[in-house]
This record gives C-alpha cells, structure tokens and sequence, in this order.
C-alpha cells in the first residue's frame, strides 16, 4: 500500500520537479556507422530510453538529441540487417558519440531463431526477428505464428484458408472466430489491416467475419514481428484478445535474391534498399508464391504476388518520413483433377489489394512535444470470387422474391450449371497523431503518449449476383443478391493517453508502470452510435536481482464491423403449393410463399468488450538461465452472435382437394382466399446481438535454460496450458417433444419453449510443450535447430443441461413463465397450461421438456519433431534446410469416445529448402 | 544364431472345426448334413456330421466368415416341437463373422444358430446409395424399398409397417448390446390401412420417395418410378422432392425429425425392418416408446419397437473404404438378421443398390428369393436399378 501511495505522490509530484531538471539539459550528438566498411548508416533509428524519444540518422548517420536532463540514458540503435545496440550514457555535458553497428550474421556470437520476450513494463509480447523468420523459412505470417508459447507446429497449406486467422491465445483456433480472430488485427508499419469493410451475403454466420487472411502477408518483406498476447498500449485499439504488428523493411540493404520449395509450394523474392544520400532510402521488393497443397492432387492453387515500395526520405533535420506502397494480389483456384472429367466447375478466388503507409515523425525537442508522429494509410482491395457448380438437381423452384407474398414460382427439373459471383470492394483510410514527451526526475521518468486516430470503412461492391439471374448458383438458399454499396461507411474516431512511469527504488530497482486509456466512438454522427472506453495497466516491479513480478490489466473493444452492423434482410422461404401431375406437365404449378424480415440496422449493438487479466513471475536463474511464467484470462462477455429473437407469420398451403383449381391440359390456378389449412410458421428475426460469452485462460511458460558452452547449443523450453470456453447469455428456444406429425411435417411448433441462459457451454482445453535446441557455431557460419513438440493433451468438452424449462412462447410471440408448481403440468397445442393432460388436442409435458447431454473427446497424445540448419557462404549466399515431423509420426490413434481409428498428425510432414544470395 | 530365429516363415495350411448347434428354443435341430460355407480370401465349403461337426482341411490362414442355413418344415417342426404351427416353414441359420484362423483349431468352433419362421413377404430391394445425374452431380431422388411376396398364395400388405432404422455415427449411435428385444427406428411408415392392398406370389411393392420418371428429370442412369405403389410425400423442403399426385401416400407413424419423406441414408447406414401387430402402435404408444441415442438424454428422439412384431429385416451397414464394414455398428440381432449387407462406396452416390439373390425359379417361372436370414448370404449389390426386376 505504501509503495503505491508513493508512486501516485511521484505521478502527481513529477511535473513540478522537472522544472528544476531544465536548467542542466544537454545535447546528444550520435554517429552510426557500418563496423566494417565504416560506412555511415543512414536512417537507423536510434532510441533513448526509458525517455522514448525516437531520432533518426541522417545522410551522414548523425543523430541528434536536443534538451535533454542530466541523467543515465540508455541509446538503443537499431538499423534493418544489423545487429541492435545498446548504449549506457551518463549525460552531464554535450555528448559527442559514435557508434558501429555489424551486419546481422551467423558469424556473429547471437542469434535470435526463437521468439523473444518484450521488455517489463510492457504488453506481454513475442518478438521475431528476421533471423528466426529466415530460419523457420517462413513464407507467409501465418507460419510466424508458431513461434509463439501454445503456437502449433505444422506447415502452412498455402491453398487453404483454414488455420490462417489469426486468434490469439486460443485453445481451438476454429471455434468463436466471429469475435476472437475477427478482433486480432494485423498492425503493418503502423496501419491495420482493416476488416471491418468485410460483407457477406445472407444471414449472420460464424465464418462470416474471420479476420485477416495472414496468407496474404509475405514474409520476406518483415523485419520483425511482435505478437502483442497481453495488455496492449492504449495505442491500439479496435481488437478483442490481441494483435500482431508487422515492422517491414526499411533500410539500405544488398540485393537480396531468396527461393525457397517444399513439395507444396514454391515462394522466390527479389528485394533491394537503395542508397541515394539526401533524396532518402528506396526499398523495394518483388515477392512470387505458387502453392498446389497436396502434391499428389492438383485441385486446388494458390498464386500470390506481391510488390512493396518504400521510400525514406528526411523532409528537414526534424522530419523523418517513410512511406510505402504495397500492392498484393492473390488467387485461390480449385476445380476438378486434370484426369477427372473435365465440366468447368471450379471455384476461383482473386483478391487484390493496394495500400500506402505513410509514417512520419517530427523531432520538436519541445517540452512537452518532444516527437510528433503521424499515420496515414489508405487501402483498397478487389476482393471477387467466382464460383462454378452445378445447381438444382431434381425438381428445384427457384425463389427469385424481394418481398412478402405468394409467387407462382419457376422451377426446373434437372440440375444445370451456374456461375454466381461476389464482388466486394472494401475501402479503409486511417489516420493518426500521436504526441510523445516526458518528464524525468533523478529517480522517476515518465513518458507521456496522447493521440487521436480515425478510421473509415466502406464497401463499394456490388456484392453478391449471378451470372443468369433466372437460373441462380444458389437457387434456394435463404439469401438473395445484395449490393454491398447500399452498407453505410463506418466511421470511428478514437483518442487515446497514455504514460509510461518508472522509478527506480532501492538503489538499481525498477518499477514500471504503463497507464492508458483510449476512448472510441463508431459512428459518431449516426443512430448506431457506440462508445467504449478502455483503460489499460501494465505494471512490473523488480523485487530482488533475481525475481520480478509483471500485472497487467486492461480492457480491449472491437466495435462491430459492416457485417454486423448492418445486416441483410432475412428471407423465409415455404412452398405453398407443389402439384407435380406427370401426366399433365400444363398443370404443374410450383407456389411459394417468402416472408421478407427487414432487419433494422443493428441499434442496440455494443463494442466486444474483452477484459484481460495477467499475472507473472519472472526468475533469473545462474548460469543466464531465464524462467517466466505468465498466467492469464481474457474474458469477452459481450461477443457477437445471433439473436435469438422469434416472429412469426402464417402460411397457406393449396393442395388437390382444397385450393387449387385443377383443369387438365390446362395451367392450375389457385383459389388464394380458400387454402386447404394454413399453418403458423417460426422465423428467427437475424437480427445480431452481444450475447456470446468467450472466456480465454491459461498459464504459459517460456523457459531459457542458458547455452551448454561445450555444444554451442542453447537450450529453450516452452509451453502453454490454454482452455477456451464459449456460451450463450442469451435464452435458449427449442421446439417441445415429442411434436405431433402435423406440426413436423410443416416444420413449424404450436410454442416454443425456452431455457434459461448459460445451459449451452462448449470448452477445449490444450497443453503443449514445445523444447528447441540450436546449435550455433559461428566460426562455421552455421545454426541448427531441433524442436520437439508434445500435445500432451486436447480435449473438447460441449455440454447441455436443459434441466427445467422456465418458460413457453406461444405464437402471439408472449412468453409464459413456468413456476415450481406447474412443473407437473402440460401445455396443449393450444399455449395454455393444464394441470392434467387435456383431452382432444396435443400436449406436451413439461416435466419432459428436460434434457442434457456431455459430450467429452480427449484426443490421443501426439508429438511433433522438425529440424532445421542455417548455413551462410561468407556474406553472400546461404541456405537453410528444414524437416518437418522428421521421424514421420502419423499414426492411427482412437479418441476417447470413438473406437475409429483416425489418422494423426496428418499433413505435417514436410521438408523444404531455401537459397538466398546477397549481391 | 541359426537356433535363436526361426527363418522358417512360409505359410502353412491349416485345418479348422466348426461345429453347428441347435437354436436355444428349438434344441433338438437335426444339424447333421448341412453345408458349411467358409468365406476369406477363398471360399470353402464343407458338410457337418452327426454332431454338427464341419473339418475344413488345408485352408489358408485368413479373415474368414462361416455361415450355414437349413430350411425345416412345418411338419417337422410340429413334430420336434410338439406345437401345432401355422403352415409355414422355418429357417435354422447361424454365422460366424470375421474370425481369424491362423493356426489348426483342435476343439471345434461353435457356430450359434437362431430360427425363425419364413416370411411370405420380404424386403427385395433397397436402393439407398442414390446416383450421380447426367452433370454428375448428386442425384438422391430416386430412393425406393421394394418388398417382395416371397410365397405361393396372395399377400395383402394394407397396414404393414416400414420402419428404416437409427443411423447416427458410431460414436452417438444406439449399440445393440444396451437393447433387449427391441430395436431403434428413426422412421416408421406404413402401407394405408383403409384398403386391402393384395400383392400376387411373385408380386412386389414399389415404395418410392419421388415416384417420377427419373430418365427425364436428368438422371438417365436413374429407373423410372412412375409406377410406384406407394410415394412418401415431401411436405416441407423448400428443394423438396418431386412427388406424383396420382401415386397413394405412405403414411408417415413417426419421424426423427421433421423429413416426411424416407430418410434412406446414401452411404449407409440404412437398415431396414418391416413389422406387423394388431395392436394400436399410434398416439401414445409412439409417446410412450420414444428414446434419446444411447447415453444421452437429449436431442433426437427415436422409436422402440419390439422384435416380436418384426417379419423381415434386413442390416446394411455403412462401407468404409479400407477397413471395411464396422461389425460393431449392427442395428439388428443375429435372429433378425445374422449378417449384413453394404455396396461397396464409402459415401454413396455410386447408383448401387442392395438386392434379395434368386434362390429358385418355380416351374411356372415365379422366382423364390434367397432368405436363410443372413443378408450376407441372402443379398447382393448391383448395378440394376430397374424395380421389380430380379
């Protein structure tokens, strides 16, 4: 309690201090230079801690800090291709400094091939670098991702989309993605991938909004990855569990030439950072992936190009830009197998993207404006797919109607082939200004963060629609076509504060503490407005030499995207009438009944609001051995799901005997006023709500074991135990049983009975371990890897428990609660209650109307070893090699509640190999 | 060292035993003189001895099936029994189905028998794998039962009931060791009881889910089922089937879920029961006989129904490609139907169905089928997909 009252007392207590600080301010002079050719480095970017002031080196490699207070300083210099470097100043007069920097090789005594930790003080993250990229031989960032604690080893299937949202901390990485990877943005040089432009056709399903497609981001072209699982900066908003923020290349760098094949896929790249003095840096880079999966097959294809410009250009002294260009465009392909018979269905994907990042930061040394930075990003994508099949098939009516009424419906009697179409035209721009400056007294420092950004999204596609709109690919599905122009933009303003406090107590301690908030408005201007703040605490506290204490607490909110917001109308489609005579093709009528539900843009829906927990230890051990353990919980009570909201309309049926006037030779027609009986039918309104409860927790571990100095090998164990567990808040509706034949025949219910919430609930736990050995000898330019994964368990565990009804619906849409002392009863067909089973009509029991069931699959274990070698030829070239399940671990094991055999560990196995030349 | 491995590794033939016994209620069954039919990789056949004891001498070790069946007659079995019998004959048969045999046996393997009495009409056909149509895509509209009048006097099916069998995956499916003297139904339809419905010896029922000509709706491989006797009609797919109004309504007892028509599942499972009772199995019997799947107690709900009121069933299993057919997953006990019967395509569409073999052709050209209860023995896939045709 006291150390926290003195810590406010220093918040507080700080700003006035400074003011004496001023009078001893000094400047800093730093040269950055190549260590072997003595080159100076131009734009390297060089940091002083813990103040957080960013310059950038100049044509001459010269940095310059201005105004700083007398004081221990850290200058941390950094430069695309080059070894980082940390420098301790002691500031007391002007500081002239030089520092020389080594190109990043084997031949060097670090190398960095497995995920780093982030400094205390700050969001719980892994960093990789492009040496663990190189040597994983990454292609895209979804192979990155198994680096990370609980991250699974495999290979990235290039041709096929699942596995490639990103979720973070997630025990199952299929399950609630409608909330989880939809809120995992990818951050790339400052600009997140934005998905909230996204749309979809038809009513709301959970694949719909599946986040960012990581396939498209070609590895070759990072610098360095952060895989952000703890409390965020409030920074970034805009995200549910956490996020993955890309650094690309910017840099003078050799021109560098990488082929990498694997029996699946083949990826070359071509990239090069041009040195051109006062007019800045020019990187580019060409990147080609070709992708088929599986070998023996050839029905399915994955192209990707990609082509990246950056440029580096110093306005002024003070103004530093980098600004770049991407443009990537990808397609997906599958059809039939060259030897099969050839009909022209296929499915084609082709996904085109440009955007433009631009980041600059301005050096004002001002007191309380030390850096300006600024964002703007701007992207455009092209998102069409294709599809080709055959539709129908047997007697298909084909429901074309917009409103509620009875159609006499087309219909065919043989399937036929059909093209449908999606195009979707998602726009994003995103702007953002963030002022840094800090205040620093001898023993405290505070770095201050305050900002505003906005983002904009629309969609200008026209959306779903066929190629013959007479004969649909879909011609009875629940969707029609819908132009995604008609969606509103989506506006969000956000502004964000933030500071960044450490104090250094008993001698060399520290305790940092991170404190943000972020405020965000979507749609400020309109009547779906939503307003979400998030604070956000991350704390460490340095108890002894050897053990640390990190917290964290923070509040992250995904505002709806397009999709959800703005919902497509919901079509209920029934067939009327259907008089099929074989012998009097005339007569055959085929009448449909559509009740169009026009579902009101979503007004009560909130921002996903995830609440993050953590709590860990981290234990310096002799021998430069490092254990940290880190428990955590994120908790998103508010996710987005359907709403179980009921409507419900009647529906005439015409039959022979009543309804239809029946003339042989001649069309049927149908007395619309006199149906043969008409029936009560149920529809869900689709409407979305904030009703899905989606709780991650887990403890995970990231054990260095230090270096066996006489094996050149270090040793890095890692693993997480992960449990995910979703429900339901809301109510839970189900048809009474058993139902009589003339209800299910029509697929309708005299009432609906409703359960309470939370009684549906599904959990996967896993566990896995994962111990990297790499063996580095610099004198033979060399690393090797050897990894070896363990899934000691995986279970999915999906539980019901309808214990007691609390309630019915009946068709007035009314709900009629049920008390302890009716539980003996039965409600008719009717909706009433009776006491006693009533004579004449049907009735269900109430007491029946239980029901549970606990379904339990634990998966064998499996494990998992890959291997993997670096070798550099001098600066110029190098190859690395990789296996993948070397010891081709695929048996057939049962689950625990299945006698079958299935097959394991499918599709892991695989070896590649990669060639880069540097010229 | 040559001590230590035996590099003697050839395979030897090996003789084996089988001995037949009597069926628990009928244990004094003569089992001497009956045809043993052992099936592998080869078949082999042999005929037992007066203690129902069968040698097969060098076979080769395999996977084998054993099966044998003996038609008793009516006066026979009044004379065993000492019970007075409607005219009607009986059948004894037992199966022994995937043994290993890897070395001689020296006592013999027992081989239970079961008996049961020989049904006038019987399930011919069931065409449950559905087609692929002239585009090659999934044609399922063409799905019949057939029954077949397997007796030399008319047969009047008004009233009969069909009932296609609980077909969920292994692992929520209902296992037959947990059921007693009933079995589980997904669906029971029945042949309208208002009207006598007479089938002449030799004369089959085409129950169909779509009874239209399938050669014009763009499935050529398809049979025309114009002239089906009976259609379950499809009162609620928004793509429903095609139905025939001039073809009589199978009525529809009870349904898993809301599909009126007949749930023949392409692939498999679908086993099939047809049963007969005086007694009233509407209303509150189908309440009151209503079950979750084995070991829960919720979601879909079937249908009991009691063994004793079943005439002919018959077990199709679900194929799965390399490993076969699951013997763990029979729907019916061994007095019902002693083997099982499958087309040989792991998911369907292959435009096969299960057909009752030819036993006999009578002088005036009526053809007896093949019932010894085992569908093993008693049915074959085929191609032929035109009714009533065998």
């Amino acid at each position: 309690m006291r150390l926290i009252q003195r810590i406010l007392l220093l918040l507080v207590l700080g700003t006035p201090l400074l003011a004496f600080g001023q009078k001893t301010s000094h400047s800093i002079y730093l040269t950055v230079k190549d260590k072997d050719t003595k080159e100076s480095i131009i734009m390297a970017t060089v940091q002083l801690q813990p103040t957080g002031i960013i310059a950038v080196t100049d044509a001459d490699g010269r940095a310059t800090f201005q105004n700083i207070e007398n004081g221990n300083y850290m200058l941390q210099v950094s430069y695309v291709g080059y070894e980082s470097k940390n420098i301790s100043i002691k500031l007391n007069k002007n500081l002239q400094l030089t520092c020389q920097l080594s190109p990043s090789t084997l031949a060097l005594q670090e190398v960095n091939i497995v995920a780093r930790q982030n400094v205390a003080g700050k969001a719980t993250s892994s960093i990789i670098g492009r040496q663990a990229i190189d040597h994983l031989q990454a292609t895209s960032l979804a192979d990155i991702m198994q680096l990370v604690p609980g991250g699974v080893m495999g290979n990235q299937d290039l041709t096929s989309s699942t596995g490639t949202r990103l979720q973070i901390r997630s025990a199952s990485q299929n399950a609630f993605n409608s909330t989880a990877a939809f809120g995992s943005p990818i951050i790339v040089d400052g600009v997140p991938m934005s998905n909230n432009g996204n749309l979809t056709q038809g009513d709301f399903t959970n694949t719909a909004l599946t986040g960012t497609d990581m396939r498209n981001i070609s590895a070759d072209d990072i610098e360095e990855v952060e895989v952000i699982r703890g409390i965020p900066s409030a920074e970034y908003g805009d995200l549910t569990s956490g996020m993955v923020v890309v650094h690309s290349k910017i840099g003078v760098t050799p021109w560098q030439v990488k082929g990498k094949v694997n029996p699946s896929m083949m990826n070359y790249s071509l990239g090069k950072g041009l040195r051109m003095d006062k007019y800045g840096v020019l990187n580019f880079n060409v990147d080609y992936a070709q992708a088929w999966g599986d070998p023996r097959k050839k029905t399915n294809s994955f192209d990707r190009y990609n082509f990246s410009v950056g440029y580096g250009f110093d306005i002024n002294k003070k103004w530093h830009t980098d600004t770049k260009i991407r443009y990537n465009y990808s397609k997906t392909w599958s059809g039939k197998d060259p030897d099969a018979i050839q009909d022209g269905t296929e499915g084609k994907d082709k996904n085109a993207t440009f955007s433009l990042t631009h980041n600059g930061k301005i050096h004002l040394d001002k007191l309380f404006s030390r850096n300006i930075s600024y964002t703007i990003g701007l992207s455009l994508a092209q998102s069409d797919s294709k599809s080709t099949a055959f539709a129908g098939g047997g007697l298909t009516p084909i429901y074309t109607a917009r409103t509620t009424g009875y159609n006499r419906l087309a219909f065919v009697n043989t399937s036929y082939k059909a093209t449908g179409y999606t195009e979707s035209r998602p726009g994003n721009l995103f702007v953002k200004l963030n002022n840094s400056f800090y205040l620093k007294t001898a023993k405290t420092n505070q770095n201050f963060k305050m900002g505003v950004d906005y983002k904009y999204d629309w969609n200008s596609g026209k959306g779903y629609y066929n190629e013959n709109e007479e004969l649909p690919l879909r011609p009875n599905g629940s969707s029609r076509p819908r132009p995604f122009s008609d969606v509103p933009g989506l506006h969000q303003v956000a502004a964000f504060l933030e500071d960044n406090f450490s104090w250094q107590y008993w001698g060399k301690r520290s305790l940092r503490l991170q404190l943000g908030a972020r405020f965000t408005a979507m749609q400020p201007f309109d009547d779906v407005r939503t307003f979400a703040l998030s604070p956000r605490v991350n704390l460490s506290l340095e108890l002894t030499d050897w053990l640390s204490l990190r917290g964290g607490f923070g509040i992250n909110s995904k505002t709806p995207g397009l999709n959800y917001l703005y919902p497509d109308k919901h079509y209920s489609d029934y067939a009327s009438a259907n008089y099929m005579p074989q012998d009097n093709p005339a007569g055959q009528l085929y009448y449909g009944y559509t009740h169009v539900y026009e579902v009101e843009f979503t007004r009560d829906l909130k921002n996903v609001n995830t609440t993050k927990i953590e709590a860990s230890v981290d234990i310096k051990l002799p021998g430069h051995r490092k254990l940290s353990i880190i428990a955590y919980q994120d908790r998103t009570t508010n996710g987005f799901a359907s709403l179980k909201e009921h409507m419900t309309y009647p529906v005439n049926y015409y039959n022979q005997q009543q309804g239809l006037i029946i003339t042989p030779g001649q069309a049927t027609q149908v007395d619309v006023d006199h149906p043969a009986f008409t029936k009560t039918m149920w529809s869900t309104t689709g409407r979305i709500g904030n009703t899905d409860v989606n709780i991650n927790r887990g403890v995970e571990f990231d054990f260095d074991l230090g270096k066996i100095t006489p094996l050149q090998t270090s040793v890095y164990f890692s693993g997480a135990w992960q449990e995910t567990k979703g429900y339901s808040k809301a109510l839970h509706y189900g048809n009474p049983t058993p139902m009589p034949t003339s209800y299910s025949s029509y697929n309708t219910t005299p009432i609906k009975m409703v359960w309470p919430s939370e009684g549906e609930t599904t959990r996967y736990r896993q566990f896995i371990n994962t111990l990297r050995l790499v063996t580095h000898i610099p004198q033979l330019r060399m690393v090797a890897s050897l990894t070896g994964q363990v899934i000691w368990h995986n279970s999915s565990k999906s539980v019901t428990e309808h214990t007691r009804p609390i309630g019915w619906i009946t068709t007035d849409l009314v709900q009629h609660d049920i008390t302890d002392d009716m539980l003996s009863g039965y409600i008719g067909e009717d909706g009433k209650y009776y006491a006693s089973a009533p004579a004449g009509i049907a009735s269900f029991e109430i007491a029946k109307q239980t029901g549970s069931s606990d379904t339990y699959t634990k998966n064998p274990i499996t494990w998992n070893i890959s291997a993997r070698l670096t070798k550099e030829f001098g600066k110029f070239a190098g190859l690395s090699f990789y296996a993948n399940n070397v010891m081709f671990y695929e048996p057939f094991l049962t689950s625990s509640n299945s006698s079958s055999l299935t097959q394991r560990n499918t599709g892991t196995f695989s070896f590649g190999v990669e060639l880069f030349l540097n010229l | 060292m040559t001590s230590c491995i035996d590099y003697n590794d050839a395979t030897e033939a090996i003789s084996i035993t089988i001995q037949v016994t009597s069926p628990e209620d009928y244990p004094k069954a003569n089992v001497q003189g009956h045809v043993i039919t052992l099936s592998g990789t080869r078949t082999f056949t042999a005929t037992t001895d007066a203690q129902g004891i069968a040698r097969f001498e060098n076979i080769v070790p395999d996977v084998y099936s054993a099966s044998a069946s003996w038609k008793v007659s009516a006066e026979e079995y009044a004379e065993t029994t000492g019970k007075t019998v409607e005219n009607k004959s009986y059948t004894i048969s037992g199966s022994l189905t995937a043994q290993t045999f890897g070395t001689s046996t020296t006592t013999p393997v027992a081989m239970m028998t079961t008996i049961s009495q020989d049904q006038s009409v019987l399930i011919g056909k069931v065409y449950y794998q559905g087609n692929k149509d002239d585009n090659n895509k999934n044609y399922v509209y063409a799905k019949y039962i057939e029954l077949y009048n397997n007796s030399d006097e008319e047969y009047d099916v008004a009233g009969l009931y069909i009932a296609i069998l609980e077909s969920s995956s292994p692992t929520s499916h209902y296992p037959l060791q947990y059921l007693t003297d009933t079995i589980v139904a997904k669906q029971v339809f029945q042949i309208p009881a208002n009207e006598p419905f007479k089938v002449a010896p030799g004369g089959t029922v085409l129950i169909a889910n779509s009874a239209v000509d399938h050669t014009t709706k763009g499935s050529s491989n398809d049979p025309n089922l114009l002239d089906a006797d009976f259609e379950a009609k499809d009162l609620n797919s928004t793509k429903p089937h095609e139905n025939n109004p001039d073809v009589p309504e199978l009525t529809q007892l009870f349904s898993f879920t809301n599909i009126t028509y007949m749930n023949l599942m392409q692939g498999g499972p679908c086993s099939i029961a047809i049963f007969e009772t005086t007694e009233d199995v509407t209303g509150d019997w189908v309440k009151n006989n209503l079950t979750y799947a084995y070991g829960t107690h919720k979601g879909t709900q079937y249908m009991k129904i009691p063994t004793r009121f079943i005439i002919d069933a018959v077990d199709i299993l679900k194929y799965n490609g390399e490993t076969g057919v699951d013997v763990n997953t029979k729907r019916l006990f061994d007095y019902l139907d002693a083997g099982y019967a499958f087309t040989e395509a792991k998911s369907g569409y292959d435009g096969r169905l299960v057909r009752r073999k030819v036993a006999s052709t009578t002088a005036d050209g009526r053809k007896i089928l093949q019932d010894t209860n085992n569908s093993a023995n008693d049915f074959e896939s085929t191609d032929q997909l035109t009714p009533r045709v065998y």
